[in-house]
């Protein structure tokens, strides 16, 4: 991980560094009120351990830059993910550079008057625009490498994943900053401010307003999965085998096997033996409760079990707690078709 | 509901089994296929002291797991019917939910289960506000392929497909815009006023519909499939309860139906004898005060006599029901002590995960609301179509 740029100014509200470090960190919130929910969100899951944090903004961190350049990735490195990482650690880095280079025109009183130099801030605004978007898409090919890291089933190390999250507060403190040069009294807190006056376009404020909804999103997306994978790994462990009793044996045949009818036949039909020997839907998810699950982990090309209709459940589950190799690789392979078709 | 099998060797198999569900025969498509949202039923508490001053020992712990063990189930028995769309558990209920089904536990033991169900659509009309009882057969427990009330379950869900068939197609569709439209505005309520229209007895209209590439709408949806993975992810933690459950659950039950059964036998003959018995004893000693023979004299005491005997039988029948009952208090609160971390662990999580997502939600409000000012400029009125 490259190490941020830590040089400080003392003009202005400048983002002086961008400290990326694992672990717990304790920062003060500054501009960007509404950056702390998906902060603190990020920041539990950053953390794992309940502290909250959020990003650090115009406070330069010297004690970190050690740390962060000490840090290693921990466990098996996707090569790919490194790589995105490391490109979008770059690209912050130049964005503020960008930043602070535009910053300290801004602040120039001359520049205010001269008209040479506001056309030189104006540049300058320019290329932080731009640094602002590379930024912005490197960390979106971080959280897509960490996505197909997750569903080829590589392990990505903790560190890692917690790195991709500091990204992505790095990136908004960016923006942050970016609107807090503008200086604007009367703005809305959290709103996004124009840099240099009325010069910047309408359409750059809503791709920047775009940028921080995306990255929003991704890391509401991050935690609720995680949330969801750590609930899946809770049901796929060593299931809670039903209580002893011979009656309650039977529960491992699970619920709802009596049958099911259909329109005609239960108007009218008192068949009822042949109805509850061929169940139309055979298994449900309680019924998997009771059933150690196949060995061997998820295959790695799986898709995400979001937004499964009940038959893909179904497969997933049959496929989860298949004992036999052969039939559970059909079962996947079945289960890929159907989603494929979905 | 009993289902006779008889065998060449002459033996006679008796299973019990549920009315099953119906299952449409027609397949439904995507856009005819309902979303339904189940949340955990009203445990009524507040009726727990009137419930215990009863024949069953009722307690607040047993009920808090019922009132999600139930709900799960019944999300699980619609599920299997194959005839709605992503059937969930989840914590309340919100406006942009297609069909809202809640509950109120009224009576629950290893015999009984008395819920009342209410149904309700995203236009506020309601389907279904029913009280629905099942009485256990001692057959269901000795069997146990399925739930012991699986019959209340599958009644329920027989009249939401009844229902469902009643509506027009044109109506499901509106319920899925009226969802939409309903999700759109809780976000971006400035850039949606307006759309929808609810009349004072809390039925939803749809005014005017966004135009389909609506760049703020198109933002929503976005959002709506995080919405929705967090519901998988509350229903996934709903599912784990329910199977951590289900063991001590079903076990209580199957316990306390027999001391169910004779605990309500014992009462009913206990009142049975003691009013006899009052009843001998009075009607004897009014006989006897108008008897002017010896046999009058002795009937009437015979009567007395037999009343004080139907009396004393009556009263030790009570004290016999005090040793079921603290039967099933014992078994009662064995399940409580059992399922509790279950309960708070599931009330935790929950409230944990609601609360970070309102929390985000109300920045993407934030968010939202700036995009449709920045994109709107100066103009008075947004851009919409009907």
């Amino acid at each position: 991980m490259p190490d941020p740029s830590d040089s400080s100014s003392s003009e202005g509200p400048l983002i002086d560094s961008v400290t990326m470090q694992t672990g717990s960190q304790e920062s003060n919130a500054n501009a960007g009120d509404q950056a702390q929910s998906p902060s603190e969100t990020n920041d539990r899951a950053a953390t794992g351990d309940g502290s909250e944090t959020t990003p650090s903004i115009g406070q330069p961190d010297d004690s970190s830059s050690e740390e962060a350049s000490g840090q290693t990735m921990a466990g098996p490195s996707p090569t790919a993910l490194e790589e995105a990482l490391l490109n979008a650690g770059a690209s912050l880095q130049v964005a503020g550079e960008a930043l602070k280079a535009a910053g300290a025109l801004s602040d120039d009183t001359d520049a205010q008057t001269n008209g040479d130099m506001q056309g030189s801030v104006a540049d300058k605004v320019q290329d932080l625009d731009a640094a602002l978007n590379d930024a912005s898409i490197a960390i979106l090919l971080v959280e897509q490498a960490m996505i197909e890291a997750e569903a080829r089933g590589d392990s990505a190390g903790e560190d890692v994943g917690q790195a991709a999250r500091l990204l992505v507060l790095a990136n908004e403190a960016l923006q942050n900053a970016t609107a807090a040069l503008g200086e604007n009294p009367a703005a809305m807190p959290g709103e996004i401010l124009v840099l240099g006056g009325a010069n910047q376009d309408e359409d750059d404020r809503i791709a920047a307003i775009d940028a921080k909804l995306d990255a929003s999103i991704a890391i509401f997306e991050s935690d609720v999965q995680a949330a969801r994978d750590a609930v899946a790994e809770t049901l796929s462990g060593p299931a809670a085998v039903a209580a002893a009793g011979p009656s309650l044996a039977d529960l491992d045949e699970g619920l709802g096997q009596g049958g099911m009818l259909s329109e005609q036949e239960a108007a009218g039909s008192d068949d009822t033996e042949e109805n509850l020997e061929d169940p139309t839907i055979s298994g449900n998810a309680p019924s998997a409760t009771n059933q150690q699950p196949g060995a061997g982990a998820i295959p790695d090309d799986i898709p995400s079990p979001q937004g499964d209709d009940i038959v893909a459940k179904q497969l997933r589950e049959a496929a989860t707690f298949e004992q036999d190799p052969e039939l559970r690789a059909k079962l996947w392979e079945e289960y890929k078709r159907y989603k494929e078709g979905l | 509901m009993l289902a006779l099998l008889s065998s060449c060797t002459s033996t006679e198999v008796i299973t019990a089994n549920s009315t099953p569900p119906v299952q449409l025969k027609t397949v439904l498509t995507d856009a005819e296929r309902l979303d339904i949202v189940v949340t955990p039923f009203d445990p009524n508490l507040t009726a727990l002291a009137d419930a215990n001053n009863g024949e069953i020992p009722v307690s607040a712990e047993v009920r808090r797991a019922e009132s999600r063990y139930l709900a799960f189930h019944l999300k699980d028995t619609l599920e299997q019917t194959g005839n709605w769309g992503i059937v969930r558990v989840v914590p309340a209920a919100a406006a942009h939910h297609a069909l809202i089904v809640t509950g109120k536990i009224l009576e629950s033991d290893g015999e009984k289960l008395q819920v009342q169900v209410n149904a309700r659509d995203a236009s506020g009309k309601l389907w279904i506000d029913k009280i629905y009882e099942d009485t256990a057969s001692k057959y269901g427990y000795q069997s146990l392929k399925e739930d012991p009330f699986q019959d209340l379950y599958n009644n329920i869900a027989n009249d939401l497909i009844s229902r469902y068939q009643a509506y027009p197609q044109v109506h499901i569709r509106d319920l899925r815009q009226i969802t939409q439209i309903a999700f759109a505005a809780d976000l971006a309520p400035t850039a949606f006023d307006g759309y929808l229209q609810t009349d004072p007895r809390g039925n939803v209209s749809i005014l005017k519909l966004p135009a389909a590439n609506d760049a703020i709408l198109t933002r929503v949806e976005r959002i709506r499939r995080q919405d929705d993975l967090l519901v998988d992810t509350l229903d996934d933690y709903y599912f784990k309860f329910y199977r951590d459950v289900k063991p001590s659950y079903d076990e209580w039950r199957y316990a306390t139906y027999d001391e169910a059964v004779r605990l309500r036998q014992m009462k009913k003959q206990a009142r049975n004898r003691l009013f006899t018995g009052a009843a001998l004893i009075a009607g004897g000693i009014y006989a006897g005060s108008q008897s002017e023979t010896w046999a009058a004299d002795a009937a009437s005491a015979g009567a007395v006599v037999g009343g004080i005997t139907a009396v004393k039988s009556g009263l030790d029948r009570l004290k016999q029901t005090e040793i079921h009952e603290q039967a099933l208090q014992e078994l009662t609160q064995s399940l409580s002590r059992e399922v509790t971390p279950n309960v708070l662990d599931i009330e935790g999580t929950t409230i944990e995960l609601k609360g970070s997502a309102e929390q985000q939600y109300g920045q993407w409000r934030s968010l939202l609301e700036q995009l449709y000012q920045e994109d709107r400029g100066p103009q008075t009125s947004s851009a919409d179509s009907l």
